[in-house]
């Protein structure tokens, strides 16, 4: 079928045309934004609602942590941890079992072996784990190096050690022994 | 001439539908978004307020059964305390430890007492130092340091030195002994 409208009035109609198009999909999304804002209300309302009971909930957990500010059980817990922390810590500490163990393998040289010093540390000195210096002076080298066996072979025990040095010199020897030891 | 003014009046009549649809979706498209980020705004603050809530009510729930054992635990806390020296005994304690001396058989002096700093968080549990000094036979101040170990305190010996004295014969034992003492709770 042929047009016989004129030319410039096709145009027109095709723009008018167009802008229907253009103003009725403005207005479809107009309805459909004001659908989702109106849809939206029942859940800010809610929201609010939901809101108001949990600053209510937080106000009165908020109180109740103010009322047991100033209680003392949390500061008798952490008391009485560090109580039992303590109590456990010193159990371990034992120097009668370590010099007592010297003695022990003393009475198989006692005769060539005179000790006079012992010195324990539960610090250690200069290293961190506890130490017994025993001190005192041998018969001779050959009985000094006898007792230090005797003590290396005890599983007591884990650190034997004295200064080559207190070897020097013939006759009586002062000798100075560092003994490290299981707690 | 009509037909002219027609055309007009009806392009007149576009042109407006044109800009209030431009103008409704814009204002709608606004509206819209303002709701949006209000209710998105009150949920983020529902959760986090819900949030810090759950926080607090957990807090108060262990405060409660902390509170709970502190209350059950009470015969068994005042034994562990019978560990510890407190102001009071102090005195006494050092009284005892002279008589262990006596119970051994030789003499046993306090050198020096001193407060260390506290040990735990809460500034009531403080060391206190003692330097002791007896002599006597090496068995006899042997008897004295395991005794000194098994006195039922919270008492640990840090140093000890038996040493003999060359020309007497007679041994010296010099412990270093740390005792906790404990602030009773206000």
């Amino acid at each position: 079928m042929a047009n016989v409208l004129p030319k410039k009035d096709r145009e027109t109609l095709r723009k008018n045309y167009w802008l229907r198009v253009v103003v009725t999909l403005a207005c479809m999304f107009t309805a459909a934004m004001l659908i989702g804002t109106t849809s939206l209300i029942p859940s800010y309302l809610s929201a609010r609602t939901d809101l108001a009971e949990v600053t209510r909930y937080e106000g009165l957990q908020g109180d109740a942590q103010n009322a047991t500010d100033g209680d003392s059980a949390t500061e008798t817990a952490r008391v009485v941890n560090a109580q039992i922390d303590q109590l456990l810590k010193d159990r371990n500490v034992n120097a009668s079992g370590v010099i007592q163990q010297v003695m022990r393998d003393w009475t198989t040289h006692a005769e060539d072996i005179i000790i006079s010093d012992f010195s324990y540390d539960v610090a250690g000195g200069d290293s961190s784990v506890p130490q017994l210096r025993v001190s005192g002076e041998a018969r001779s080298r050959s009985t000094l190096n006898a007792f230090v066996q005797t003590l290396k072979a005890d599983p007591v025990f884990t650190k034997v050690s004295f200064p080559v040095s207190d070897l020097a010199g013939s006759g009586n020897i002062v000798f100075s022994l560092v003994l490290e030891f299981k707690l | 001439m009509v037909a002219k003014r027609k055309k007009i009046g009806r392009n007149t009549l576009l042109v407006s539908l044109a800009v209030v649809g431009v103008v409704a979706v814009i204002s709608s498209t606004l509206l819209y978004s303002f709701a949006f980020i209000k209710v998105r705004g009150i949920i983020t603050q529902v959760a986090n307020t819900s949030e810090e809530a759950q926080l607090l009510a957990k807090k108060n729930t262990h405060i409660q059964t902390v509170r709970r054992v502190v209350r059950d635990t009470q015969p068994e806390r005042e034994k562990i305390d019978a560990y510890f020296l407190t102001d009071d005994e102090i005195v006494s304690f050092l009284e005892e430890v002279e008589g262990l001396g006596t119970h051994v058989g030789v003499e046993v002096t306090v050198q020096a007492v001193s407060v260390g700093k506290p040990i735990d968080k809460d500034e009531r549990i403080t060391p206190l130092n003692l330097v002791l000094k007896s002599e006597g036979s090496l068995e006899k101040i042997f008897y004295l340091l395991t005794l000194l170990e098994d006195f039922p305190k919270a008492m640990s010996v840090q140093e000890v030195q038996f040493s003999q004295q060359p020309d007497e014969g007679i041994w010296v034992g010099n412990f270093d002994i740390v005792v906790l003492k404990i602030e009773k709770a206000k």
